[in-house]
């Protein structure tokens, strides 16, 4: 095994940590969109093992992740529902919700170019989540609530996807025009810059879990 | 080609670092203002505290008060009326048939005159009452209780309907005008006093001004002695404390104008006359 090989397993470390971790909020009763936050990050868990025995037989594996992005950001988005209070906020995320599916499977099927990664579909899945915890920081900035923002794990989700989204969306979103011209910064990019917002991203998630035991019914 | 190497690698990193900046922002943001919230939170919870003292300080002071008369008015007058009502009955023996007649008439009425004192003393022994009551009759009472004394006579007037206040409040306005009489007692050697209670919903305006000699204000305002003018600053201090707003105007020679303003919340009072 290369050392490129071996730092590229050390975000894996983190999103099985995170994974173990967000299982407690099936263990101790966590609110629905906590445990649906979980079933994400076990797919995203999944797809990374999967993606990364692939990619060691340089099996190609774009597909896998653009079955992620398929199923993940409307995940993201749903956890993301019933902590607004604003109907508006909430309309636009069942909007996307339904059409984000359906215009990823219209690209997929029709356009047959189901072998490169969507990059498309991750800019914008990943600007909307971004929009989503700006909003959120905005709702928690306005909010007369007595309770410690540290204490609120969508606070730490937030922080997190802020983070992740914003270092990785630019990047992802010229992967295809990376791979082409210039493979050998994509693999560096991606092997140090990629994966520690991953790292970041993983931190964060585990921390909102960890936040707290007890949640108001 | 390098060049566009370049480009994209300047890209990435300006993207990077624009967007953990900007988290950062937020996140600072956030914390500064959660603090900020707190810290007002805390001193909305202070200023409660103070102002729940100042109501139990208040209705101590009420009942101290509302105790010393009781005193004085069972030593003076419900003490001398049984006094007269007894001698009356010990007359009864000596006095004929018609006399007598007339004896027990007299002792009835200086007995239900013992008995209507007490009733009053009753009333006045809760401060709780100033709140059932209401602030019309809460006053009628203390100006009754003043003329009792004799010292001079005290033209109230009522004008407009009456409106709820909130309890707290309304036993703080009645602790400022019961100080405002009790210092036209201790100071003034004037006829007549002019008691105005005003209702004009939301507002409430109460006037209250006598013949006395009245005092230089900026001088005993203005001492830093503890005693001196110690009455006034509360007086001043609670009507702050309200909301309401005091003015005090005298001059040597030209007796003393006390008026305060008080504005009810609209949320918080309900107007008797839509009830």
């Amino acid at each position: 095994m290369s050392s490129s090989q071996i730092i590229a397993l050390v975000p894996l470390i983190f999103i099985a940590a995170c994974t173990i971790v967000s299982w407690r909020s099936f263990r101790l009763n966590f609110p629905g969109q906590l445990k649906l936050l979980s079933i994400a990050w076990t797919i995203m868990f999944l797809v990374e093992i999967t993606g990364h025995i692939t990619g060691y037989f340089n099996i190609r594996n774009q597909w896998l992740y653009n079955a992620l992005f398929f199923c993940w950001y409307p995940l993201l988005a749903m956890s993301f529902y019933y902590q607004f209070t604003n109907p508006v906020i909430r309309k636009t995320i069942t909007g996307f919700c339904i059409l984000f599916p359906i215009l990823f499977l219209i690209k997929v099927l029709f356009f047959r170019d189901n072998y490169g990664l969507q990059t498309l579909f991750f800019v914008i899945g990943g600007s909307y989540i971004i929009l989503l915890s700006i909003l959120y920081f905005r709702q928690l900035y306005l909010s007369e609530d007595n309770e410690q923002i540290t204490r609120d794990p969508y606070f730490w989700f937030s922080a997190g996807f802020l983070l992740y989204f914003g270092g990785n969306v630019p990047f992802l979103g010229m992967y295809n025009y990376l791979d082409a011209n210039y493979p050998g910064f994509l693999r560096f990019w991606g092997l140090y810059f990629s994966n520690a917002f991953i790292i970041l991203l993983n931190i964060f998630v585990t921390v909102g879990f960890l936040c707290r035991t007890i949640y108001r019914k | 080609m390098q060049n566009n190497l370049q480009e994209v690698t300047l890209i990435l990193i300006a993207s990077s670092v624009i967007i953990l900046m900007l988290t950062i922002i937020i996140i600072a943001a956030l914390f500064i203002n959660q603090k900020r919230k707190f810290r007002f939170r805390q001193q909305m919870e202070d200023q409660k505290k103070l102002f729940e003292q100042e109501i139990l300080r208040t209705q101590l002071e009420i009942q101290t008060q509302t105790f010393e008369t009781i005193s004085h008015e069972l030593h003076d007058n419900v003490s001398n009326t049984l006094a007269a009502a007894l001698l009356n009955l010990n007359m009864l023996e000596k006095d004929g048939e018609a006399g007598a007649l007339n004896r027990m008439e007299e002792t009835k009425s200086l007995i239900l005159e013992a008995k209507n004192a007490v009733k009053d003393f009753s009333w006045f022994i809760n401060p709780e009452n100033i709140n059932s009551a209401g602030l019309t009759l809460s006053f009628s009472q203390l100006v009754e209780k003043f003329s009792r004394l004799k010292l001079f006579t005290i033209d109230f007037v009522v004008e407009g309907t009456e409106f709820n206040l909130e309890s707290s409040r309304q036993i703080i306005i009645y602790r400022i005008v019961q100080e405002a009489l009790s210092n036209i007692v201790k100071h003034s050697n004037g006829s007549t006093v002019q008691f105005t209670l005003r209702f004009n919903h939301p507002q409430l305006d109460i006037d209250i001004c006598d013949e006395g000699p009245g005092f230089n204000t900026g001088q005993v305002f203005s001492t830093t002695m503890e005693t001196r003018g110690a009455g006034l600053k509360n007086m001043m201090a609670r009507a702050k404390m309200i909301d309401a707003h005091l003015e005090i105007n005298s001059e040597t020679g030209k007796g003393t104008k006390v008026s305060l303003t008080y504005t009810a919340n609209r949320q918080n009072n309900l107007n008797l006359q839509s009830t």
